[in-house]
């Protein structure tokens, strides 16, 4: 017997004692505990990514723990929410998630963030059968292949192709233009997506640069993509990218809409002036909120006294689907987890309706948002 | 402890105390064995101790060595990578393969032929060598690997890269973000001519290989193993152990233990489940954990097999010894299984069964002992069977009964006489409470002394009498003392002692009677003295009177008629006299015809109307030698009884016959003589009587008659009168065909009896002698003075002795003294020896009222005494003064 299941059935030993004890009380004792590993960036470039992230997660467990515990079964059990910083390697999400795995004994993980960090930890998730839930990890490599990996995002898949759209159909863009991190699976990703929507549609990509991630100086790039004339410029990137690149195209003299995927939503608002005028897609938008989001933000802004973003949404919702998953099977079992994840159809997330019928991604619409006034601005829902 | 279990515990633990010899051999099969095994789990305990001791010390060596080696291995490795970089082809190929504009181009081609070749030269050479790749400075594209697959990717922000840009360094076991696997890679800088970094040379090391130094044993036996464990728990062997069996990898105190930095050894599970001893130790170096463990089961391998020989060794021993043991036992426990033999006999009953004493020690004492207690025991049980023998024959013979009555009121206990005397047997007693026996009259008494007795008043209870209800109906009265036993183990009930008292009651009663009777007769008897000394002076100066000449015809007539009154008036007084059997006997010679003869008055006046009397007297029958008034007594008597047997009337037949009894006949008799007697048989056709009142007809007190009807001294006194005649008495009788009583008296020569001279002359005889007359009545002694002294005697008068005796010394000579028996002072024997020694011619006749028991009349008295009842005539009075004065 492996020492982790030892350790385990003697848990569960132990908390058939206490209900055992207890229920000499006349009442069902608490639940065995629920643990979450929780990877984001704390660390590193993307390190402020990381904050709204746990905050959104751990509201949703507060949520659960301020009921006196997840209900399953009967039974309140306690959820603990494992953070652990995953910086922006792949190295270390993957030495980081074999810890959550092997050493710290969770049921279930959250993240990474990064999909580069994402499609190696989910194979190791995978492979030792612990579930994982990917929350903004839009790449399809994440899920591909595997049994117990779900996302609660749209795919670079569909973003990739709604944004294309949006470039063709909504702003008429013929000549497409891309500037990205092809060292990085997200970047290349929707890139190579977007690109493909592109041609099918009819556009043109006249311009495909490339560079490799902690890259400082895009200007040459950013000469060439000039000289194409494109109508539209799409920067898949993330943020500290962005606000380079942005930076630079004005030094140079670019001056030509910006499309950006999900990624180019900015944590800090300061930043929001950079991208003025620019369209891209978001996972949660909170200018047109439904019910479900609107009391998730009334919640958020008490906690926190701040607004929710996408990421704390998604996270909220990553966790809040594990929660589901658990109280359909009634366990705290990594492998029953799997299962309830595997047996959910449809989630109402507070970013939105998630339709999985049998698929680890969920058909759920983005919403193309322009950046006006410092402020995202709702443009348009693209729905699958 | 479950039921079964508890029995089959119980009935073992029977067996083994069923048996001494068992015992004895279990006990010490026990005692050994837990010895042994004592002894056994001691050994096996020093022995495992120093085995544990050894092995941790070996195991702590072989850990220190497999560190070194594998410091030594890494840093062999990271020599080699660097010496890689030497190889002026692999330098040139490598920097200008990172520095190509483009991968595709044809120099770029080139290149990575050139490599291509290079380093399957060296992963032939160098199996510890996994993989080769070359990392582009730009973007860590991989530009070249020996897996083919890797090519193109972008690992810039991989340790391998970050670091193999900067200088030549290790990346410790690490799980790869590619292969998911620990890998241990060695990164060293590619340089181009100009001696720019342009890209890195990573040598992905084989940690199959290195897990082969670290799994070469030493010394680790069998099924020991060393293995590596990277810090997150995982193999860093997978092939070795199979990834997919531990998914969250492996986890024991002893790698939690390296994991936390510590280093040691100790006891534990291992990973697999598996109890082992184990050296753990944390590398820094390296970031691994290193394991080196034993399974407990092999390392104490040697010290179980110890303590097995240990086992066997001690067992056969113990086997060896218990054979030793039991047959000792059995000579020892012989003579004591033998005693137990007799022992069980004799608790069986058999009280003969003796042990054998076979051996002179403590247990032939013991035989010995047990064979004196034996015989004690079957003596003391004989005695005890002797003396319960003897007390229930004494109780069963005896004619009290003896009761044990429970505190129910139920009989427990009844003794045979209970049977004998009641009817009832133990039987009828049992479950009968003995109260609805007695008489309802009695009921309150007995319950009122059997409460005092359960109440605890009196202990005893005496002199309790009840009637009792006989089995056939009839009471019979029981004298009765009860005594509480309730309290006395062996009886726990009230004892009853009764004995039968309806006889003696019976008797009691009859002596009453008889005492009353008694009384009336001893009343009768004075009376009739007094009166017959009236009668003697009504009758002698009626007599005189008779005799003065000058009376008339009329007057003579009435004084006729009151010599007659006094005469029946002296009758009367002489049955009464014969009932109180005052009488004095004077035996002579009667004819019984006529005695007989002068009773048919009596007799028709005894016997009422409804019966008729028969004589029948026998012709030439001799006279019978008996007192005439005693003889008719016992007619009266006889005739008596017969009328009372015919209460409806019949016939009384009076016969005489003269009769001879042989010798034969009389020798059946005491004091029966043979020869001629005069047979008197008195026959009634009344209702006749049974053999038991036959037998019982003659004995005092004994009647059938109510009681008051009569004494029961009637057949009594007849008995009595013809044995003290010398006579014999016999019955015959029938029920309800009548009985015949004969009576036996000697008969006497055929002499003519004088009672018929007496009779025939009723003239006065005369004499001149001198008379002394004592007689204490005035009248009586003036009317005989007178009288005597008128029929020419010389009379001297005396009213008391002493003047008697006075006038006896004075008067010359004394021929007769007429002394009266009963006297003041001084009975008329007395008086008449006195008189006699002074004049020893002297006569004497003695006159009484009656006869008491003092007046025993000398043998000599028929010829120098006689006597005569009062009342008399004149006539008999002087008749008998002058037959005693003419005998001779």
């Amino acid at each position: 017997m492996r020492s982790s299941s030892l350790r385990r059935a003697a848990r569960r030993g132990l908390t058939a004692v206490v209900v055992l004890l207890l229920s000499g009380c006349l009442r069902p004792g608490p639940g065995p505990e629920l643990r979450i590993g929780f990877i984001v960036p704390l660390s590193g470039p993307y390190g402020p990514l990381g904050g709204s992230h746990v905050e959104g997660a751990q509201l949703a467990v507060a949520e659960a723990n301020d009921a006196g515990g997840l209900l399953l079964n009967g039974r309140r059990s306690k959820v603990t929410l494992v953070v652990r910083d995953g910086s922006n390697t792949p190295e270390k999400a993957v030495a980081v998630a074999q810890e959550l795995i092997n050493r710290d004994d969770v049921s279930a993980i959250v993240g990474p963030i990064l999909s580069s960090q994402a499609i190696p930890v989910a194979h190791l998730a995978d492979r030792a059968g612990i579930p994982m839930v990917a929350q903004i990890a839009t790449n399809p490599e994440v899920t591909k292949g595997t049994r117990t990996v779900f996302r609660v995002c749209a795919t670079d898949d569909f973003q990739g192709r709604a944004m294309a759209r949006f470039a063709f159909g909504s702003l008429g863009a013929r000549r497409v233009a891309l500037l990205f991190d092809v060292a990085s699976a997200y970047n290349s990703g929707i890139a190579r997506i977007f690109a493909g929507e592109t041609s099918s549609l009819g556009g043109r990509i006249v311009a495909e640069e490339t560079y490799t991630t902690g890259a400082q100086d895009f200007r040459a790039r950013l000469e060439r993509i000039k000289r194409a004339r494109p109508d539209v410029l799409f920067l898949p990137n993330y943020p500290v990218e962005i606000l380079a690149q942005v930076s630079q195209m004005r030094e140079v003299g670019l001056d030509v809409p910006i499309l950006g995927a999900d990624a180019m939503s900015f944590t800090e608002p300061r930043y929001n002036a950079a991208i003025e005028g620019a369209w891209y897609s978001v996972h949660f938008s909170p200018d047109r909120p439904d019910g479900r989001a609107g009391e998730f933000m009334k919640r958020y802004e008490e906690r926190y006294s701040r607004a929710p973003n996408q990421a704390g949404a998604l996270s909220y919702d990553a966790v809040s689907l594990l929660f589901a998953a658990a109280r359909a099977k009634g366990s705290v079992e990594a492998r029953d987890i799997a299962d309830g994840l595997r047996s959910v159809s449809v989630f109402e997330g507070v970013t939105g309706s998630m339709i999985f019928q049998g698929s680890p991604d969920p058909k759920k619409g983005v919403v193309v948002v322009r950046m006006e006034k410092g402020s995202p601005r709702f443009e348009a829902r693209v729905d699958p | 402890m479950s039921m079964p279990f508890r029995s089959v515990a119980r009935s073992l633990a029977r067996f083994f105390q069923s048996s001494l010899l068992i015992r004895i051999v279990s006990s010490f099969f026990l005692l050994s064995t837990v010895i042994v095994a004592f002894l056994t789990v001691f050994g096996f305990s020093f022995l495992a101790r120093s085995a544990r001791g050894r092995l941790i010390d070996q195991l702590e060596a072989i850990a220190a060595i497999k560190v070194t080696t594998l410091n030594t291995w890494v840093d062999e490795q990271r020599r080699h990578a660097v010496s890689f970089m030497v190889i002026p082809d692999l330098r040139r190929g490598a920097a200008s393969l990172c520095s190509a504009a483009a991968w595709q181009s044809a120099a770029a081609e080139q290149a990575h032929a050139r490599l291509d070749r290079i380093f399957s030269l060296l992963l032939a050479e160098f199996p510890e060598v996994h993989a080769i790749s070359v990392l582009s400075a730009e973007g860590g594209r991989v530009v070249f690997s020996t897996q083919a697959s890797q090519e193109g990717r972008y690992r810039l922000l991989d340790s391998e890269f970050t670091e193999g840009m900067r200088a030549t360094s290790i990346q410790s076991v690490h799980p790869s973000p590619i292969s998911l696997e620990p890998t241990m890679s060695i990164s060293t800088p590619v340089r181009d001519s100009d001696g720019r970094t342009v890209g890195v040379l990573v040598v992905s090391l084989n940690l199959d290989s290195m897990d082969r130094i670290i799994q070469e044993r030493t010394g680790l036996g069998s099924t020991g193993e060393a293995y590596l464990v990277d810090r997150y728990s995982t193999f860093v062997s997978g092939s070795r152990f199979g990834r997919v069996n531990y998914p969250r990898g492996v986890h024991s105190a002893g790698i939690d233990a390296a994991l936390r930095g510590q280093s040691g050894s100790a006891s534990y599970v291992n990973y697999a489940g598996v109890p082992v001893i184990g050296s753990y130790r944390w590398i820094p170096q390296q970031d691994l954990a290193l394991l080196v463990e034993v399974p407990q089961s092999d390392a104490l391998q040697p010290a179980a097999r110890h303590a097995l020989l240990l086992v066997g060794i001690g067992l056969s021993l113990v086997m060896a010894l218990a054979f030793g043991v039991y047959f000792l036992a059995r000579r020892l426990a012989e003579p004591i299984l033998a005693i137990q033999q007799a022992a069980m006999k004799v608790s069986a009953g058999d009280l003969s069964a003796t042990a054998p004493v076979v051996t002179r020690d403590e247990v032939g004492d013991l035989a010995e002992a047990f064979n004196r207690m034996t015989s004690r025991v079957r003596d003391l049980y004989q005695e005890l069977e002797q003396r319960e023998e003897h007390f229930r024959s004494l109780i069963e013979s005896s004619m009290d009964m003896v009761v044990v009555i429970g505190a129910d009121g139920v009989c427990g206990f009844a003794s045979p006489s209970l049977e004998r005397v009641l009817g009832y047997t133990a039987a009828d007693m049992a479950a009968r409470p003995l109260l609805s026996l007695v008489h309802p009259q009695d009921l309150e008494k007995c319950r009122t002394a059997l409460a005092r007795l359960a109440a605890g008043r009196d202990s005893i209870v005496t002199g309790l009498t009840g009637r009792i209800q006989h089995k056939d109906g009839s009471w019979h009265t029981l004298e009765a003392s009860a005594r509480n036993l309730l309290d006395h183990p062996a009886i726990r009930g009230y004892v009853v002692n009764a004995r039968d008292i309806s006889e003696r009651v019976q008797l009691e009663d009859k002596l009453a009677q008889a005492q009353k009777m008694e009384a009336v007769g001893r009343l009768a008897g004075g009376v009739a003295h007094d009166f017959n000394n009236l009668l003697t002076v009504v009758l002698g100066y009626s007599d005189e009177l008779a005799a003065c000449a000058g009376l008339d015809e009329e007057a003579r007539a009435n004084v006729a008629e009151i010599g007659k009154a006094a005469s029946r008036a002296a009758d009367l007084t002489q049955q009464l006299l014969a009932y109180s059997r005052k009488q004095v006997l004077q035996p002579r010679l009667i004819d019984l015809n006529a005695l007989l003869a002068g009773m048919t008055g009596m007799l028709a006046r005894l016997i009422g109307e409804d019966v008729r009397v028969v004589m029948r007297p026998a012709a030439d029958l001799r006279p019978a030698r008996a007192d005439p008034s005693q003889i008719v007594q016992v007619v009266m008597n006889l005739a008596a009884n017969a009328r009372d047997a015919m209460p409806r009337g019949g016939t009384l037949v009076i016969e005489t016959a003269p009769a001879f009894l042989d010798e034969e006949y009389c020798s059946r008799f005491p004091d029966l003589a043979p020869g001629k007697y005069v047979m008197l048989s008195v026959s009634d056709t009344g209702t006749g009587m049974d053999e038991d009142v036959r037998r019982q007809l003659f004995e005092p007190f004994f009647t059938t008659k109510d009681v008051g009807k009569g004494t029961g001294l009637g057949l009594a006194t007849v008995y009595g009168i013809v044995r003290q005649s010398g006579g014999h008495i016999t019955v015959d009788s029938e029920v309800g065909r009548g009985s015949t009583f004969r009576v036996f008296l000697p008969a006497a020569g055929p002499e003519t009896p004088a009672q018929a001279a007496q009779h025939s002359d009723a003239s006065r005889a005369r004499g001149a002698e001198t008379i002394l007359v004592l007689e204490d009545e005035e009248p009586v002694r003036r009317m005989i003075a007178n009288l005597l002294e008128r029929s020419g005697y010389t009379v001297h008068a005396a009213a008391r002795p002493p003047e008697a005796l006075r006038k006896a010394e004075e008067i010359p000579r004394v021929d007769l003294l007429v002394t009266d028996v009963v006297l003041p002072g001084m009975n008329g024997r007395e008086v008449a020896e006195i008189v006699r020694r002074r004049c020893p011619a002297a006569r004497v006749l003695f006159i009484s009222g009656y006869a008491s028991g003092a007046m025993d009349l000398p043998g000599d008295l028929s010829r120098e005494a006689g006597f005569l009842m009062k009342p008399f005539t004149p006539a008999v009075l002087t008749r008998k003064v002058r037959e005693i004065l003419d005998r001779r």
